[in-house]
């Protein structure tokens, strides 16, 4: 059983159980590492070590156990009963061989990880099709859109937009594509919104982008406005639940300067769901490649 | 098209429903029971009432020769009803399943049935006579979520599955001295047990909820939550099918599917009315709804007449009754099967829902 958490010097790092396999420890402070891990499971012990210098960059090591990665899921009912577990560990701080905490925070530990049934351990990327594009990771396309969008193409504009779409770009590529596609949905008039829409989901593909923008829309309006659309990525909302089922993103209606912004996506919004139905609005919903 | 046939059965949602073959008994799952009406006349009456499982029952099937009923509930358990002297008789089948139950047909060749569960397996059951017992052997790999609907092909081996992973899949259920060598088609050759012969999944992803073999067996149509049915022809064992034809909607999304012949098909779900599908395999498109509602749809709300708005808000204190819809069903409909087919062309089939209600549809 742990000790008294007194006995703790102020610098000992956090445990957590990283996968089921791994731990990892994050340190307070930088300096000569060497970390010792023993967990007791039930009578067994299983010692995992290992010693390093942390960069000033990284605050964290991470400690394979020495085991078969079998040997964790059988015993994944008793990590949840604190009887049955017992976490050591031993560290050396700055060479201050007297440091022996004892790890006290097992509570916090994220079992559904452990769990190989647990929906959180639902291997996401099995919901992408095949054909999803190349990972990007940038996107260029408001050199192409823009200068489109002034020389009177607003329907080129938005086509070149929503079809050079990063699905398998990461969150940077999207952001600065989802950024060119606000720009020109706000530089399209109203008066010619219908027009524009009809010639972009028409055609070949043309249910594909309109799918494209209804998750264009719903970004938009799910995300703290940057107006203008500004080049700056906005910062995304961390993602805790580490490829879970939710797609939700945190909402900020605090930070001012996005009402034009919603008003214009609205009216997109209204304009297209009077074209493609709530078959489009569903379809954001399942649509595992995100924009 | 004659006016659909609608049966107000009660105010609760409809799992499944089942017609005997003879078109006089209907069977109904109700909450944990599964109720069998008698046709009397234009009327279903209510007989008889198998009881027996401890939780919903989410799915009932009647084999149309055998006339035995197969129940499965979400209590994990699924029963045999057997119609004896004494009334109806159950015997109990161990799925060896610790999820709900969530979907069971019988084999065409009724010998065997397949229970879909969430516990990420299919149990395939078949009746051994030396034990006097139902033996279940699962279908695993490569299943990853719950299963949530089941299809057989005409050849009772092989089984078109759905799951919330989002991927319709086709695998053998194969079971040796119950079935027959089934021919060599463009699925597969052999098929031994648990064989996967084919593995779909949408670009827009959603959780499967209808699918369906066509008449032939030798095409496959599915629907999910995306709005969009899909039809897949597979071209030759291990081999990416010839055709994977997606048809994207702008309607909210189906929950079941029956082929009418090899170029249509007939799916209903969350718009309360069934609609029709066309094509082969260079192209399919939805056609439209089957329902006509030019006059204003079974008890429908009368014109909206200025005296009629103003004697609603003078009744009622409200501008309009808008809680009835035009469609035959007042909510989602949950299954759809062909009522009366024949060489796999449907004239008329019959649909339940979330509105108490089974409708039997001429086409």
């Amino acid at each position: 059983m742990p000790e008294a958490a007194s006995s703790a010097p102020p610098s000992s790092p956090a445990v957590k159980l990283f996968t089921t396999t791994n731990f990892l420890l994050s340190f307070p402070s930088i300096g000569d590492i060497r970390a010792e891990l023993n967990i007791q499971i039930h009578q067994i012990t299983i010692s995992s070590f290992r010693q390093e210098t942390l960069p000033s960059s990284l605050l964290s090591l991470e400690i394979p156990l020495v085991t078969s990665p079998t040997f964790i899921p059988a015993y994944v009912g008793l990590v949840f009963d604190s009887r049955y577990l017992q976490l050591n560990l031993s560290y050396l701080h700055n060479n201050n061989k007297n440091n022996h905490p004892k790890m006290d925070n097992y509570r916090t530990i994220n079992i559904d990880v452990l769990d190989p049934e647990s929906s959180t351990n639902f291997p996401m990327e099995t919901l992408l099709p095949g054909t999803l594009p190349p990972p990007l990771s940038s996107s260029d396309a408001a050199g192409v859109a823009g200068p489109m969008l002034r020389g009177g193409d607003p329907e080129g504009a938005l086509r070149y937009v929503l079809d050079t779409a990063p699905l398998g770009g990461d969150d940077r590529a999207k952001e600065v594509h989802m950024a060119s596609v606000v720009e020109v949905l706000q530089g399209i008039r109203q008066g010619e919104m219908t027009r524009v829409l009809e010639g972009v989901i028409g055609g070949e593909g043309g249910s594909e982008r309109a799918d494209c923008l209804m998750k264009y829309l719903y970004k938009g309006l799910a995300s703290p406005g940057s107006s203008g659309g500004s080049q700056s990525p906005r910062k995304l909302s961390p993602q805790s639940t580490g490829g879970g089922f939710s797609q939700i993103q945190t909402r900020n209606f605090g930070e001012g300067g996005g009402g034009q912004q919603m008003s214009v996506l609205l009216n997109w919004h209204e304009k297209l769901v009077e074209l493609t139905g709530p078959g489009a609005i569903v379809r954001v919903m399942t649509d595992r490649r995100t924009v | 098209m004659a006016t659909p046939q609608a049966h107000h059965l009660f105010h609760n949602p409809i799992a499944d429903h089942s017609f005997s073959s003879d078109k006089q008994t209907l069977a109904v799952a109700r909450d944990s029971n599964v109720e069998l009406y008698q046709t009397a006349g234009n009327k279903f009456t209510l007989t008889d009432e198998l009881k027996g499982h401890e939780k919903i029952v989410t799915s009932v099937d009647i084999a149309p020769n055998s006339g035995k009923i197969v129940t499965c509930s979400q209590d994990r358990n699924a029963y045999v009803w057997e119609q004896t002297p004494s009334g109806w008789k159950p015997t109990l089948v161990l799925l060896r399943i610790n999820r709900a139950a969530t979907f069971v047909r019988w084999s065409p060749s009724e010998r065997k049935f397949a229970v879909g569960s969430g516990a990420r397996v299919i149990s395939v059951c078949y009746f051994e006579e030396e034990n006097n017992w139902w033996i279940s052997k699962h279908l695993k790999k490569p299943i990853r979520s719950t299963i949530t609907t089941l299809a057989w092909h005409p050849n009772s081996v092989l089984l078109a599955a759905g799951s919330t992973d989002s991927h319709a899949r086709v695998l053998s259920g194969f079971i040796k001295g119950v079935d027959t060598r089934p021919e060599p088609s463009a699925w597969g050759e052999r098929l031994p047990f648990n064989t996967i012969c084919g593995e779909f999944l949408n670009d827009s992803a959603g959780w499967i909820h209808g699918v369906g073999f066509s008449p032939s067996g030798d095409a496959l149509a599915f629907t999910g939550h995306d709005s969009s049915i899909t039809v897949v022809y597979p071209s030759a064992p291990e081999q990416p099918p010839r055709a994977m034809l997606n048809i994207p909607t702008r309607l909210l999304p189906f929950n079941c599917l029956i082929w009418n012949g090899e170029n249509e098909i007939i799916a209903a779900g969350h718009d309360c009315e069934p609609y029709r599908f066309q094509g082969d395999e260079s192209g399919w498109k939805l056609t439209g709804p089957i329902e006509s509602k030019s006059g204003g749809g079974a008890g429908s709300i009368r014109e909206d007449t200025a005296l009629n708005m103003f004697r609603q808000m003078d009744l009622k204190g409200q501008t309009q009754a808008d809680t009835q819809l035009k469609t035959t069903h007042q909510n989602t409909i949950s299954t759809i099967r062909p009522y009366e087919d024949a060489n796999g062309a449907v004239n008329k089939f019959s649909t339940s829902g979330v509105d108490g209600r089974v409708v039997i549809w001429s086409i």
